[in-house]
């Protein structure tokens, strides 16, 4: 006669079957200028239905940055941008991300600002020097004023823009991992992972974590350190993990390069001692507005402030080609 | 932690870093500050490494705020176990 095992009644295998991992799946393709991978954790019998699921939430990822890009004219983005008007209607999405842009602001002391665009396509152009804070937009910004205000409509979901004159918005450094965030909250398996061109946002079930590499700018073959983002105890937890550094987005001959990273309260490229920040914080959006300021500010006044902050840990490559991490960080270095 | 920082006496610092020392740095690391309530530049970071050296009971130039940091090993080669990696958006312009 066997002994009844409870786990039966509630459909569990018994307890001395051993439970099978779960197959690690992966969905590759481009999206806002750069890759997008959607990893799954799943069963091999669900394999099918995870695959469709990635496949839509890539869609789905696709047209949400169709909306918000600055390098497509007819996006949602830039007609706000080519409207003269200074309070102007906008659709959910728009109004969802300029929405987490303001709070990205407010969590970073302003050193997030999406209303400079005309600063960094002026650094791209060469046209803008270093100091070059005597614009009445950057001493706006140093008497603490922002540029713009959003109104939400709660019931539609839309919202309107308030800004002032001149004022036009690039969401190139929030919205990946905004976006990450979201493209994970639509993934249903408990471990899964979306990978926004670097920016990455991560569930990991218990017993399940994940292992993610932090790149080094200076040799593709080669990692800073590897991140082991573990599960909880009874239920997944989730982690945004995103990294911002100068290596990207340079212009001009190497000694005097300017970069994409604007330092709002000079209207120029930030002068900073930080090449590469990956900072690990509970969502890809906070990671990502955490490891611009550890760039834009510099690793003292950048570390400081997300040593203040819920951050989960901080791992800086500076330019004297040290590596430096909050202590709080050790717990996921593997 | 919080609390030791904020005093920013060389004794609570040591302490502190003694601790840290202990329990949550690799082996391998060490150990280094970086001062925060100053220009943010790289002159700032070594200055301040300079006044974690100091022994105990000397006083740091400036009073102020520190962030301890540990300072990581050098980067290796990736495993091939690591699929997913967290990278600057964009294509790398290596110097």
């Amino acid at each position: 006669m066997h002994a009844f095992d409870p786990r039966s009644a509630f459909g569990m295998p018994p307890a001395d079957t051993p439970t099978p991992s779960p197959a690690r799946l992966v969905h590759r393709t481009r999206a806002m200028g750069g890759r997008l991978e959607i990893h799954v954790a799943a069963p091999a019998s669900d394999a099918f239905a995870a695959q469709q699921e990635m496949r839509r939430v890539s869609a789905r990822v696709g047209a949400w940055a169709a909306l918000l890009t600055r390098h497509e004219p007819t996006s949602r983005l830039m007609r706000l941008n080519a409207d003269p008007r200074p309070r102007v209607a906008v659709g959910p999405t728009l109004a969802a991300a300029l929405r987490w842009a303001g709070e990205a602001s407010d969590l970073t002391g302003g050193a997030v600002d999406v209303s400079l665009l005309e600063a960094r396509l002026r650094a791209e152009e060469g046209s803008l020097s270093e100091g070059a804070a005597t614009d009445s937009r950057a001493s706006a910004l140093l008497r603490g004023e922002r540029a713009w205000e959003l109104s939400v409509d709660r019931r539609h979901r839309s919202g309107t823009v308030t800004r002032a004159p001149g004022v036009r918005f690039d969401l190139d450094g929030v919205a990946k991992g905004w976006l990450a965030d979201r493209a994970l909250a639509r993934l249903r398996w408990p471990g899964a992972l979306v990978d926004a061109d670097g920016d990455i946002a991560v569930r990991a079930a218990p017993g399940e974590p994940w292992e993610i590499g932090i790149g080094d700018p200076r040799d593709d073959d080669a990692i800073l350190g590897t991140l082991a983002l573990p599960g909880g105890l009874v239920a997944a937890r989730t982690y945004g993990v995103a990294t911002s550094g100068t290596s990207v987005h340079r212009w001009g001959p190497e000694s005097a390069a300017r970069h994409h990273l604007i330092h709002p309260a000079t209207g120029a490229p930030a002068r900073s001692d930080v090449v590469q920040a990956t900072v690990v914080a509970a969502s890809a959006g906070e990671a990502e507005a955490y490891a611009k300021t550890i760039v834009i500010l510099g690793a003292a006044a950048g570390l400081h402030l997300v040593e203040r902050s819920d951050a989960l840990g901080a791992v800086v490559l500076l330019d004297d080609g040290r590596t430096i991490a909050l202590p709080r960080t050790s717990r996921f270095l593997a | 932690m919080r609390l030791a920082i904020a005093a920013g006496g060389v004794a609570a610092l040591s302490a502190l870093i003694a601790t840290i020392s202990a329990a949550a740095i690799p082996a391998a690391a060490s150990v280094t500050t970086v001062k925060a309530d100053a220009p943010a530049d790289t002159a700032v970071v070594r200055q301040v490494t300079r006044v974690v050296k100091l022994p105990p009971g000397v006083a740091a130039p400036t009073a102020g705020t520190n962030v301890l940091v540990t300072q990581l090993p050098a980067p290796v080669a990736k495993p091939r176990t690591v699929v997913v990696t967290t990278t600057q958006s964009g294509q790398v312009v290596k110097p």
